[in-house]
């Protein structure tokens, strides 16, 4: 006899984009992000600043037996 | 001898066990014992189910005094008391005259009350950690009440020994504990300053304002902007972000169109829409008329001054659940943004004619989402 107990964790991303060449990167939401923010980071093809894109959370169901 | 003896003891053993079962059947028959069972059945259940929503309660409370206390607050636990206890009084609908300018007349006083109060308690915090409290207290408020509520009709039924009252909460708990379980959520979302489900139309509205040529504040905690779409001048207009805020976007197209003279093409109003069971959480639908789930003065400025100057108005909604709504933003919603961003361009596109004016309204509350 098995016991199955779900339970559900989750991650919050943070998408980061370059608005001149539509560079794009992920990385875990840091408290004070929001959208439209410029970020100390410049894009790697053309050292523009990037900007947070969108932050969204992924929600992972996790099974233990 | 022994034999019979034992024969005769199993009987009347056998016998009692009949006639104790017999009694037990009539006294369970008796309709009083039947309330009494029914009543301790039910209410053993829905006491465990109003428990949690207590507890759930409770929590929101003390992350509410926890963040007031971070912030030095004077009197947080007098503070949460208040707020937890506050209400607002529908205005008269018997005189349904002048109703929306007095349901908006209560409701902001009701807004500016709250913010007055946690504004007196922490002086010195800026306003994004003023929206937040704000929201947090909505929350506990929210809480506190569906506690309340259903404590009442639980008493109430002990108290008139209805079975019929108790079988009404027993049917009701399950959707209300749900809501509880939404909103406790949400607390932690609004409090990390995350966009929401519900900042979907704040988002579009973003990503519109990128190349802006002009920005100003046509009303209370609203952002406009101004661009271009393919020779269309488009006024993109949405809450003030990242405030944990929905603005007043009403307000704002009714006095923007009065400064055109009614001279505006369309409107188009982007918001999130509850969806139905056993639709897709992101699916993007079209349709005519305010997208707004406002409880009535933002939405029929919208609807007045449109009818005013006979403009037309259109509908995107991205559909989500109600705790999708309030909670952090699912993959499925920040991925439908995109699309109901191409929607608005290709409405703006194929149906307004070059070097018109268009007015976008991203509804939502913008929680993490500036511009």
């Amino acid at each position: 006899m098995s016991l199955n107990v779900q339970s559900q964790s989750q991650e919050t991303k943070t998408i980061l984009k370059c608005t001149k060449c539509g560079y794009t990167e992920e990385r875990q939401f840091q408290l004070g992000d929001f959208v439209m923010k410029i970020v100390d980071k410049t894009c790697p093809k053309d050292g523009t600043p990037l900007i947070i894109w969108g932050i969204y959370t992924v929600k992972q169901e996790q099974k233990a037996k | 001898m022994m034999l019979f003896a034992q024969a005769d003891q199993g009987g009347i053993y056998s016998l009692i066990s009949t006639l104790l079962f017999i009694a037990f059947l009539l006294i369970l028959s008796i309709p009083d014992i039947q309330l009494g069972f029914q009543m301790w059945r039910l209410s053993s259940i829905v006491e465990k189910e109003l428990g949690e929503i207590k507890r759930m309660s409770d929590n929101a409370r003390n992350k509410l005094i926890d963040m007031l206390k971070s912030l030095n607050a004077k009197d947080p636990q007098g503070l949460v008391d208040t707020l937890a206890e506050m209400f607002v009084i529908d205005p008269v609908s018997v005189e349904p005259i002048d109703i929306i300018s007095r349901m908006r007349h209560l409701l902001r006083g009701g807004e500016s009350k709250i913010k007055s109060l946690i504004k007196d308690s922490v002086p010195n915090a800026d306003p994004v950690t003023i929206s937040k409290l704000e929201v947090s207290a909505e929350v506990v408020n929210a809480l506190n009440l569906v506690y309340k509520v259903v404590r009442h009709y639980i008493n109430l039924a002990k108290k008139l020994k209805s079975p019929m009252l108790m079988y009404q909460v027993q049917m009701v708990i399950p959707i209300l504990k749900r809501m509880a379980e939404a909103y406790s959520k949400a607390q932690d979302t609004f409090r990390d300053g995350k966009p929401v489900g519900d900042s979907l139309g704040p988002l579009v509205a973003a990503r519109l304002m990128l190349n802006a040529t002009r920005k100003w504040e046509p009303a209370e905690e609203t952002v406009a902007a101004e661009t271009i779409v393919e020779g269309r001048k488009v006024i993109v207009v949405k809450a003030l972000g990242p405030l944990a805020t929905v603005g007043r976007p009403g307000e704002a197209v009714a006095r923007i169109v009065e400064e055109h003279n009614g001279q505006i093409a369309r409107i188009i109003t982007v918001d999130a829409a509850l969806k139905l069971e056993g639709e897709q959480t992101g699916s993007v639908a079209e349709g005519v008329g305010v997208a707004m789930g406002d409880p009535g003065p933002e939405k029929i400025a919208i609807e007045r001054v449109a009818t005013k100057y006979g403009i037309p108005i259109d509908a995107v909604i991205v559909k989500m659940g109600m705790e999708e709504a309030i909670t952090d933003m699912p993959k499925e919603v920040y991925d439908a943004a995109e699309k109901a961003e191409s929607l608005v361009r290709k409405i703006i596109t194929e149906r307004t004619p070059v070097g018109s004016s268009v007015i976008v309204v991203g509804v939502g509350n913008t929680s993490g989402v500036g511009q």
